[in-house]
């Protein structure tokens, strides 16, 4: 998992519970690695998934809730730090059509040793996107948060169906579907 | 949510605590930093790294791209044509020193590399013998950016280029073009002078009305010339791409046409007529005369054609063809005319001149006798009138007969001229002189020497009033039995001129009209005696001074014969009234003739039974028995051949091998073949003498004396054969014996070819026809045993006895095999003895 992910979350903890609460869930997740994360390192994903149950406890809030919550502003952090790389005057739709065949094997020059959840667009036109995940990190719930986050950042309304097509919440299908 | 520190009262667990959340905070945040450092760090060293191999590389390839480039340039550079590389925006990449000579740009190629082509557009433009269309056509090309190549272009220093443009794309992306300029003046000028040549002689044949087509070997027409689409009615454009055959050529001209293809396939020209369909639809008639061309590899790439209208002269062939047809048919009415003619005049002189000859026997006063020679004198006349139009037409139509007999050839001309001295005043002398070699007798048709001798005579005395007529015969030459006899006629008459000699022998041409009038006859005497001369293998030769006289002299080979012969000829008839003969049948419809014929027999003495027709004659024959028939040929009810046929298949019969003669009225010698093939044994032509028919029964009680004596001058016929029905059947007329043998041996395989088709094919209702037809045949020959065994067949046949046939076949096949060869050996046999 790219550090990135953690630095964001525990900064996002910081600045609206304190270091305090950081700090607590830190210590009580006990992260094997090191507890210092860096935006420029890579770490094993059940450290985030400990830091996530530890934060849930914390505060009360389902793992599911945070993870939306988390991926909503996350795509904001992307959007005002990398806003060089996204391409002028397309839509939402456009942008998420091209996670999979332009993001994705970017990010993997960058970082070969990333691990990327994959998206299949099942359809795509002006009004409506229907898209699918499939990660064994059953991080659905992350990806609607980034979903929502990116209509915000076009500034786009829509409404969004997700279905897990699964159990284990593997695969997830995704139906966006612009308001008029 | 948030918790706010509680800054105004914090307790000292609670700052403790503060403070060691700070330791672990600084601690995170060193280890983080740390950790961040040595992360970058191995990330800058990567960098470092990957760019230091990126520059390397970079470094392989630029030289690699230079070696290329450098490669490239000097191969350019040695190109045997100007090139020029170009990027998208014309500025020089690439071009060669043989570029800038074209174009006599005087710089080194090197330097002109990044310049911009515009700028030497106009300079090189002028070069072009058309510089506007050069500008046009080169802008039109870069905008079309499509590969052109062997554009020809001229430049005004004559030299003529080969320009290929083509353009070059990478990733489709159009990045510049190539010019190449390849010198081909001297190709160039060699191929339009062949053109040239070609044409010209293409021009020379089209002129000629000859019309010109090229077509590919699938015959895909490449170029029609315009006299060939003006023959056809089709315009150039429409023709080319056509299918040849297809479109011009008639159904029933395409098998034709394919092996007119393998000919030509194998390199072989070809003439030959054929018909195409114009246009219009109309046919016209073309004589081809097609030939292969072939490409610089030396393969046949299509052929050309050159055509000739002949419809007008198959038109002309065609009108000649009917015109002949016609003229043909126009003949064959001729001579059925003629033949017509012989029968319906001949009749009434024969009966004329015959019953003056029996007038003669009355007893008649005197003025009676002179009235009567008058009468015979005039039908004397008409007949040779007569015979003179029906030789001709007999000579013309290859028929003369040739009737020769051993003759002494000096006392018999002798006796000739004699004949003349009684019939001219004493004005005219007539005088024979005669070699004193020719001692010996010639074998000659005496007829016919007569007719020479008396023609030629009778013509000298028709033209001369006083002098002498002379008759010379000379021995020119001898050699072994052969002698070669001249012959010659001269008068002191009047003569003729120089230019009527050419034609006098031609028919129907005389001296001059004038003479016509004056002297009379045919104009056909001279035109026989040529005709008669040239049946000698003589020719005949006229020299003649006008007042003085002519003198007609011709040469004639006979063969020699010094043996002496008992002459017939000379017998006066009442000495030699053969005994033998007391019974005769008349078969005769013309009751002239009748009287004619009953007339001499009254006289000789001779009983006889007068039948009016064929049919009469058969019932006749059946009760009474005759020593001869006197048979005409053309009569109601049956004629003479079948009444003849009857008589010879009757068995039994008494009379079966009567002697029969033919008396036709037609003096064609197909009458007399079909007479004798009929069965009958002799033929006389109406009209005829007494002495003619005393003649033949003459010959016929000689034959019958001859071979009952046996004695050497008679043909023995061989023992294996039927002798005793062979001998009563030809009677000592061997060379008739002959003929039937002949025409047996014609005809007998064909005929058991069919017998034995027949038999395999089991048909034996046309197996038994057969059998009837072909049974008199083999007794005829010899062969009484195979008549029998065919007659054997026939009443098999007869009563259905499908066994009995199946084994009287073979039986008769086995029985010919192992004779028939007889019937060729006696055949030999015969034409040897007739031959000595």
């Amino acid at each position: 998992m790219r550090g990135i992910v953690f630095t964001e979350l525990l900064e996002l903890v910081e600045n609206k519970f304190g270091y305090e609460t950081v700090d607590k869930v830190l210590q009580k997740a006990k992260p094997i690695t090191s507890d210092a994360y860096t935006s420029v390192g890579s770490y094993p994903h059940r450290e985030l998934v400990s830091i996530l149950v530890e934060l849930s406890q914390e505060l009360d809030m389902s793992i599911g809730d945070l993870m939306e919550l988390y991926g909503h502003h996350l795509f904001g952090v992307f959007g005002q730090r990398y806003s060089s790389l996204f391409i002028p005057g397309i839509d939402a739709f456009t942008f998420l059509a091209s996670v999979e065949d332009h993001i994705h094997p970017e990010v993997l020059k960058l970082y070969p040793d990333a691990e990327l959840p994959k998206f299949d667009i099942e359809s795509k036109d002006h009004s409506e996107l229907i898209m699918v995940y499939h990660s064994k990190r059953k991080m659905g719930d992350f990806a609607l948060g980034l979903i929502k986050g990116c209509l915000e950042y076009f500034d786009e309304q829509a409404d969004i169906l997700m279905e897990k097509l699964n159990d284990d919440a593997t695969t997830v299908r995704f139906t966006i579907r612009r308001r008029a | 949510m948030m918790m706010q520190p509680q800054l105004d009262s914090p307790s000292v667990e609670e700052l403790n605590l503060q403070i060691e959340i700070l330791k672990r905070r600084v601690a995170r945040e060193r280890a983080a930093r740390s950790s961040a450092e040595l992360l970058l760090e191995q990330k800058s060293l990567e960098l470092y790294k990957s760019n230091r191999d990126l520059m390397r590389l970079n470094e392989t390839l630029e030289w690699r791209v230079s070696e290329r480039t450098n490669t490239l340039s000097s191969l350019i550079q040695s190109f045997h044509a100007g090139i020029l590389l170009e990027d998208e925006h014309r500025n020089i990449i690439l071009t060669n020193e043989l570029f800038l000579t074209q174009f006599n740009i005087d710089e080194d190629p090197a330097n002109l590399v990044g310049m911009n082509c515009s700028s030497f557009l106009t300079d090189v433009a002028s070069l072009f013998e058309d510089s506007e269309s050069f500008k046009v056509r080169v802008d039109e090309l870069q905008r079309n950016q499509e590969k052109v190549v062997n554009e020809i272009v001229k430049m005004k220093n004559g030299r003529v280029f080969s320009r290929d443009y083509v353009p070059t794309f990478v990733d489709d992306k159009y990045v510049g073009h190539l010019w190449k300029y390849r010198d081909i003046t001297e190709n160039y000028t060699t191929e339009q002078r062949i053109k040239y040549s070609e044409e010209k002689y293409r021009g020379i044949i089209e002129n000629m009305e000859l019309g010109l087509l090229e077509v590919d070997t699938d015959h895909r027409i490449i170029r029609a010339y315009d006299r060939f689409c003006e023959m056809t009615g089709y315009s150039s454009e429409e023709l080319k791409g056509q299918n040849a055959l297809e479109l011009l050529l008639p159904e029933e001209y395409q098998g034709a046409m394919t092996e007119q293809d393998k000919k030509r396939a194998s390199g072989k020209q070809g003439i030959y007529e054929i018909e195409l369909k114009r246009k219009s639809g109309e046919r016209m008639w073309v004589l081809i005369s097609g030939a292969p061309f072939y490409n610089s590899e030396g393969n046949i790439d299509g052929s050309i054609g050159i055509h000739y209208d002949i419809t007008d002269r198959k038109r002309l062939e065609a009108e000649l063809r009917q015109a002949r047809e016609i003229a043909e048919k126009a003949r064959m009415a001729e001579k059925e005319f003629l033949a017509n003619m012989s029968h319906e005049i001949r009749n009434p002189i024969n009966a004329i001149a015959g019953l003056t000859n029996l007038f003669y026997d009355t007893n008649l006063k005197p003025d009676q006798l002179e009235l009567l020679d008058n009468i015979k004198y005039s039908a004397d006349i008409l007949l040779g009138l007569l015979s003179d139009i029906l030789d001709i037409s007999k000579i013309e139509s290859g028929k003369m007969e040739l009737n020769e007999k051993q003759l002494p050839l000096a006392a018999s001309v002798k006796a000739l001229v004699q004949t003349y001295k009684f019939r001219n005043n004493n004005q005219v002398k007539f005088n024979v002189t005669i070699d004193p070699k020719i001692d010996f007798d010639v074998v000659a048709d005496q007829t016919i020497l007569n007719q020479i001798l008396l023609n030629l005579i009778g013509n000298a005395a028709k033209f001369t009033e006083a002098g002498e007529i002379c008759t010379t015969l000379e021995l020119i030459e001898e050699i072994g039995n052969h002698v070669n006899i001249r012959f010659s006629v001269r008068d002191t008459g009047i003569g003729i001129d120089e230019d009527q000699l050419q034609t006098i022998f031609e028919s129907f041409k005389q001296g001059s009209k004038q003479t016509k009038l004056r002297y009379g006859g045919t104009g056909l005497g001279l035109s026989i005696v040529k005709r008669l001369v040239n049946m000698y293998k003589g020719d005949i030769h006229v020299t003649s001074e006008v007042g003085k006289g002519s003198e007609f002299s011709f040469n004639m080979i006979f063969v020699k014969r010094t043996e002496q012969q008992k002459i017939t000829d000379q017998r006066i008839y009442s000495e030699m009234l053969p005994d033998s003969i007391n019974h005769v049948l008349i078969v005769e419809d013309n009751k002239i003739n009748q009287q004619y014929l009953i007339g001499l027999l009254n006289k000789w003495e001779i009983t006889y039974d007068l039948a009016n027709h064929g049919g009469e004659a058969v019932e006749l024959i059946k009760s009474n028995t005759y020593d001869l028939i006197l048979m005409d040929i053309r009569m109601p009810v049956m004629d003479g051949y079948e009444t003849t046929i009857r008589i010879r298949s009757m068995e039994h019969n008494t009379n079966q091998n009567i002697p029969i003669i033919a008396l036709t009225a037609s003096a064609l010698v197909d009458e007399k073949e079909k007479a004798i093939s009929a069965g009958m044994n002799h033929h006389l032509s109406k009209p005829f003498s007494p002495e003619q028919l005393l003649n033949i029964f003459e010959q016929l009680t000689e034959s019958d004396a001859n071979s009952s004596l046996g004695g050497h001058s008679t043909f023995q016929f061989s023992n294996e054969l039927d002798i005793q029905y062979l001998d009563s059947f030809y009677m000592g007329d061997f060379e008739r014996a002959h003929l039937m043998f002949q025409i047996f041996l014609d005809n007998i395989n064909s005929e058991l070819d069919k017998l034995k088709q027949h038999f395999d094919s089991e048909n034996w209702s046309e197996l038994v026809t057969l059998a009837h037809r072909i049974k008199p045949n083999f007794v005829m020959v010899g062969l009484g045993k195979l008549t029998d065994q065919m007659l054997e067949i026939e009443q098999a046949g007869k009563r259905s006895d499908i066994n009995s046939i199946r084994q009287l076949v073979p039986a008769f096949i086995k029985e010919f095999e192992a004779t028939h060869q007889l019937v060729a050996n006696e055949r030999a046999r015969l034409s040897e003895w007739l031959s000595n």
